[in-house]
């Protein structure tokens, strides 16, 4: 008898194109694990790359591995970089990613970063390094001017889309830049450009907008006029989202009905940002497609609650919706009973330093949302009291969160009610929003909430926590219970040296681990770092050279991270990788 | 710890705008930032008369950048520090703390403040304003919105009509008047004297109202050589107007 093999004799194209169906990238590094043809099948056909920690993986490394990639995105700085956690010079420098790349990836077309440093002279090498460069999306990037965003402009005929977003842009040119689009380029789709502090050529914009047909998104900044809004979006009625510029101007009837008309005549327009300065009398102008509205950030608006009452009233098909606390409760009432398909609130501060409440919000404005809107999935909510009453009906009337991110302001505030700490408030959310991958901790918490979230928060990839715990048992709990935790940060906890090294293994599972204001010890990271050669053990430390310190003197800061490059080369003079070769380091 | 005095990065305008908060004890922090609150109630020269038209309610957010903000909100910490020393420092800035993007902070920060000045600063009234200056040929318009204080207009009409100029330009002039007894000098010599037409057709001398009265009231303006100003009656009320405030 003759025995049956199985092997899949399928043709290797027949393999590819069955794969080229499949662009995420969990299931493509999936697939590369079945087998070792299937691995170089894989490999040689993949077009999408996302590198989540540009420090993880050299650039050399995955053009090795992946010689034609199509689109690759990047991450630099860690997530408390926003917050100005970490010192100006730490890293994320994006130059030799793009040297190396343009060389090796000719065809290469989409480029997005997060927190990274890019210089002009990178943007002018992808502007004439890559001839069919359509997407570049820079989110909260820095070290680069308007002149680089000339040499895109000038250069990449084919570009689809230019996205600033909240990126820091030092604006040289006075709007030219915006000129250097030829008269020949009509491809744009998406321009966001929000950021930028100074005013663009309102007549390059104008023809610019003219003559991309395909335009969809378009978000301007603050220095464009309210009375110029209308002629724009006379020439792209075709937008879907829009942000505009600065929204007051003397109030003028002719300007109004000019605008009301300009947005009625946006049939597609569901998507509006912007709103600097606004003017209240104004805002009746949008009115008429408030019916369309999925997405509306009103993050930078100050409107009283009244206002944003009228406004939100009239968009039951609202499925994002940022604002500032100057909605209130009374405001977030109003949402949940006209938003029943809200899948996205957040809720920022007005006045984060002040010392009282300045708007009538409180957990209740929460409450109601959370009952109103069945769909809801991801919170960001800032406020200054909570008890855990308030959570315990969030959690259990929402158990199809997926992130839910609360700031109460004033750390280690406790149950407002009660005076009792949050743990079981937190705890009712991770035990009952069974899918949650995301979660921020704030208000007076002991060891208790990350025993909860050790034992409940099966799900969960990242953790945020400041001002909580009271022994390395906290941290313990997480470590060793939180499965698919891929980025924990953490500030001003008292967890020291016994629970990191007692889950190193763990860490090797994990993108990347924050931790400052602490009480891990120099001693801690450097054992660490020897018993984890796959391990960057950073210590970010201003006060000088941890040596000069005994070694039970607690780090500043520390930032652990998975890799397989070894430790970066670019470090600057307060930043030391623990590994025994420090001459490694370049000042 | 001493993360919380860490500045040097971006936003230097938000630490000014920051009040604190309780926290971890690092306490030499928020002396600093009072400290500068302080020295700015001290020196404020150009916004000392400015009239505190603003709605002090606790409603209004403190993130405005308008320097008579901070002003008007230095009174509620005055009584925190001084007058409890023996307190713990009530609220120590802490970096990073609450975790507002500095982007989202500046955004912030550099906008109009809700409320009454927020709404007063939008209005419709006409902030266009004519300015003929005595032996120029022509005239020219300035938006009085445009300045925030007398020192930030006189210095724009100075480099406005510098050619025209002989001798003493209009800043110097704009200081002086808040000075009496320059003013008879000034009335007195071939200087400028800047004036302004008001809501009820007199011509007044610029200077002598807070700074948003003046945009709200001012018609027109006229820069005219001080003898002049003197000759169509205008010393007399302008003596008697600083008579009144001193």
């Amino acid at each position: 008898m003759q025995k049956m093999s199985y092997t899949f004799s399928f043709p290797e194209e027949v393999l590819e194109h069955v794969f080229s169906f499949i662009e995420g990238e969990r299931d493509r590094n999936a697939i590369s694990l079945v087998c070792k043809s299937w691995y170089e099948i894989e490999r040689w056909c993949r077009r999408k790359v996302f590198v989540g920690n540009c420090y993880a993986v050299s650039p050399v490394m995955v053009i090795k591995r992946f010689p034609e990639v199509r689109s690759i995105a990047l991450k630099g700085k860690p997530h408390f970089a926003d917050f100005n956690l970490v010192p100006e010079g730490w890293g994320g420098y994006v130059c030799p990613w793009i040297a190396a790349m343009a060389c090796a990836f000719p065809w290469l077309e989409e480029i997005r970063l997060k927190r990274m440093v890019i210089t002009d002279d990178s943007l002018e090498l992808i502007a004439k390094s890559f001839k069919n460069f359509k997407v570049l999306v820079l989110t909260s990037c820095e070290g680069f001017t308007t002149d680089g965003l000339a040499a895109i402009a000038a250069n990449c005929r084919n570009l689809k889309e230019l996205d600033l977003q909240e990126s820091e842009v030092d604006d040289l040119s006075s709007g030219h830049w915006l000129s250097h689009f030829p008269d020949s380029y009509t491809s744009l789709v998406s321009l966001n450009i929000s950021c930028l502090g100074n005013e663009v050529s309102l007549s390059a914009l104008e023809r610019l907008l003219g003559r991309c047909p395909n335009l969809q998104t378009l978000r301007l900044n603050r220095a464009v006029p309210l009375d110029r809004l209308p002629n724009l979006l006379s020439r792209c009625p075709q937008l879907v989202e829009l942000g505009t510029g600065v929204y007051s101007t003397e109030m003028r009837p002719e300007v109004f009905s000019n605008l009301e008309a300009a947005f009625s005549g946006c049939k597609q327009l569901k998507s509006l940002s912007g709103f600097w300065d606004v003017l209240p009398s104004y805002l009746p102008a949008v009115y008429p497609i408030c019916s369309r509205l999925t997405s509306l950030n009103l993050s930078y608006a100050i409107i009283q609650s009244s206002d944003l009452i009228k406004l939100i009233s009239q968009c039951p098909n609202l499925l994002r919706l940022w604002v500032l606390d100057y909605i209130e409760d009374a405001g977030l009432y109003t949402l949940a009973a006209s938003c029943k398909d809200l899948r996205e609130l957040r809720v920022f501060p007005s006045d984060p330093f002040g010392l009282e409440p300045n708007v009538a919000l409180t957990e209740k404005g929460l409450v109601s949302v959370s009952e109103g809107c069945p769909k809801l999935q991801s919170v960001l909510y800032f406020c200054r009291q909570m008890s855990n009453a308030a959570l315990h009906t969030i959690a259990r009337n929402r158990p199809n969160l997926t992130r839910f991110r609360l700031c109460i302001i004033e750390p280690r505030t406790p149950d407002y009610l009660t005076l009792d700490p949050l743990d079981s408030g937190f705890g009712a959310i991770v035990e009952h929003c069974k899918d949650l991958q995301r979660l921020s901790l704030s208000g007076l918490l002991t060891d208790r909430v990350f025993e909860y979230i050790g034992t409940y928060g099966k799900k969960l990839e990242m953790l945020s926590v400041a001002f909580a715990g009271d022994s390395d048992l906290g941290l313990h709990h997480v470590l060793s219970g939180c499965d698919n935790l891929r980025k924990l940060e953490i500030r001003d906890c008292p967890f020291g040296d016994k629970p990191l090294l007692a889950n190193a293994a763990k860490l090797e599972t994990m993108r990347s681990l924050w931790m400052s204001t602490c009480s891990v010890s120099y001693g801690a990271c450097k054992r660490l770092g020897q018993k984890m050669p796959r391990l960057n053990v950073e210590v970010i430390d201003e006060r000088g050279p941890p040596d000069s310190r005994p070694d039970n003197c607690p780090v500043e800061k520390l930032y652990i991270y998975r890799t397989i490059a070894g430790p970066r080369l670019d470090m600057p003079g307060f930043v030391w990788t623990m590994e025994d070769d420090s001459s490694l380091r370049i000042e | 710890m001493e993360v919380g005095l860490k500045k040097k990065n971006m936003g230097f305008e938000e630490t000014e705008l920051r009040l604190g908060l309780p926290g971890n004890g690092a306490s030499g922090t928020e002396e600093v930032l009072r400290k500068r609150g302080f020295s700015e109630t001290q020196t404020q020269d150009d916004t000392a008369s400015v009239d505190l038209m603003l709605n002090l309610s606790s409603k209004e957010p403190t993130t405005g950048a308008d320097p008579t903000d901070k002003h008007n909100t230095l009174p509620k910490e005055k009584t925190l520090l001084p007058a409890d020393p023996a307190k713990p420092p009530a609220k120590a800035q802490v970096v990073g703390w609450p975790p507002v993007r500095s982007f989202r902070k500046n955004m912030l920060a550099v906008q109009k403040s809700v409320g009454e000045e927020g709404e007063k600063n939008s209005s419709p009234n006409a902030s266009f304003v004519k300015v003929s200056m005595d032996g120029a040929p022509y005239l020219r318009k300035v938006d009085l919105k445009m300045y925030k204080s007398y020192r930030e207009l006189s210095d724009s009409l100075g480099k406005m009509f510098s050619s025209f100029t002989i001798g003493n330009c209009e800043s110097q002039g704009m200081k002086d008047f808040m000075n009496e007894s320059k003013l008879m000098d000034l009335l007195n010599s071939s200087d400028y004297v800047p004036t302004y037409e008001d809501k009820d057709g007199d011509w007044m001398l610029v200077g002598d109202v807070p700074w948003e009265m003046f945009v709200e009231s001012c018609k027109r303006l006229r820069i005219m050589k001080g003898k002049e100003a003197i000759g169509l009656g205008l010393a007399p009320r302008a003596m008697a107007k600083s008579k009144n405030r001193s």
